[in-house]
């Protein structure tokens, strides 16, 4: 009787040793790889490449023009009506229900995820606007780069 | 999180309703309630010096503590996994409060973006600004 009670403690122990040591304690970072992401751009253009280590640069190559886009839909958020502004009216119409107008933008898309609680990214900056005081004060001007975790249903959140 | 041009900043912000200014462009369906965009930036100073390799990337979180309360912040050297900087407890604003509070209970549902996007004219730059991005991670 002894016998079998020790073999099942030491068929056990380490079970329980190795089931405490993949425990991970919050908080829990899980890397999303570069393949997971998906490549968005409202104008068909190839994906960049990145050099490696970095798995993305931004700015990617030049977008100039934003366009009115169907993956950039008013009736995307159902909870959400969009409206749009006419300066020469100056009144405003909607709801909109077809494409509205997306920004400048090239966009890197993570799967769906669940259960965040936070957000970790590695990164560098290299690079400068030459005349820093000067475009601060000239607006309209801003030059932002992020990565952001944007809830689901997105809206048109992701047209930054 | 996102960068600015030459401020040597990167910042850590929440939002709630983005993308909907004016005020009027976004309101709640049936109503005519309008949307109020609302967004705290926090600032993380970027280290001046190169990390434990060389390099000049670094990690920066932010999770949820203290019962979605406040946003942690680190800046972490990527390799030696050592805090550079004290980190920085932040407290959630109301607005995002309740928000905050069911992430940290539930968690977020998602999508992690990253991009890069201005408005008007891009300035001509001897040595144009970029971010290079090297891992991205989410915390449960």
């Amino acid at each position: 009787m002894h016998y079998v009670v020790y073999r099942a403690f030491c068929l056990l122990t380490p079970l329980a040793i190795g089931i405490a040591s993949t425990q991970c304690p919050y908080p829990c970072w899980s890397e999303i790889a570069a393949e997971k992401f998906t490549y968005e751009s409202f104008q068909p253009a190839p994906q960049p490449l990145a050099s490696p280590p970095y798995i993305f640069a931004f700015p990617y190559p030049s977008q100039p023009n934003g366009a009115y886009s169907e993956s950039c839909n008013a009736q995307e958020n159902p909870d959400v009506d969009l409206y749009r502004y006419g300066p020469q009216t100056q009144s405003w119409t909607g709801p909109l229900t077809g494409p509205i107008y997306r920004n400048p933008a090239y966009l890197e898309v993570s799967p769906l995820l669940t259960g965040a609680k936070g957000i970790a990214v590695q990164l560098s900056y290299e690079g400068k606007i030459d005349h820093p005081t000067a475009i601060r004060s000239s607006i309209p001007y801003s030059s932002t780069r992020n990565a952001v975790i944007v809830p689901a249903p997105s809206s048109d959140s992701r047209t930054t | 999180m996102k960068g600015l041009a030459s401020d040597n900043n990167i910042y850590f912000y929440y939002e709630l309703n983005a993308n909907c200014q004016p005020k009027g462009k976004c309101r709640v369906h049936g109503t005519s309630d309008a949307l109020l965009d609302q967004r705290v930036n926090v600032p993380i100073p970027m280290p001046t010096r190169p990390n434990s390799q060389g390099g000049s990337d670094w990690l920066y979180e932010a999770y949820l503590i203290d019962r979605g309360t406040k946003w942690h912040i680190r800046v972490v050297d990527p390799h030696k996994h050592k805090d550079v900087a004290a980190p920085i407890d932040h407290t959630i604003q109301d607005f995002f409060l309740p928000i905050a509070k069911d992430y940290s209970e539930h968690g977020a549902t998602g999508y992690v973006t990253g991009t890069a996007t201005r408005d008007g004219v891009l300035e001509e730059s001897s040595n144009p600004p970029v971010m290079n991005i090297v891992k991205i991670y989410s915390a449960k």
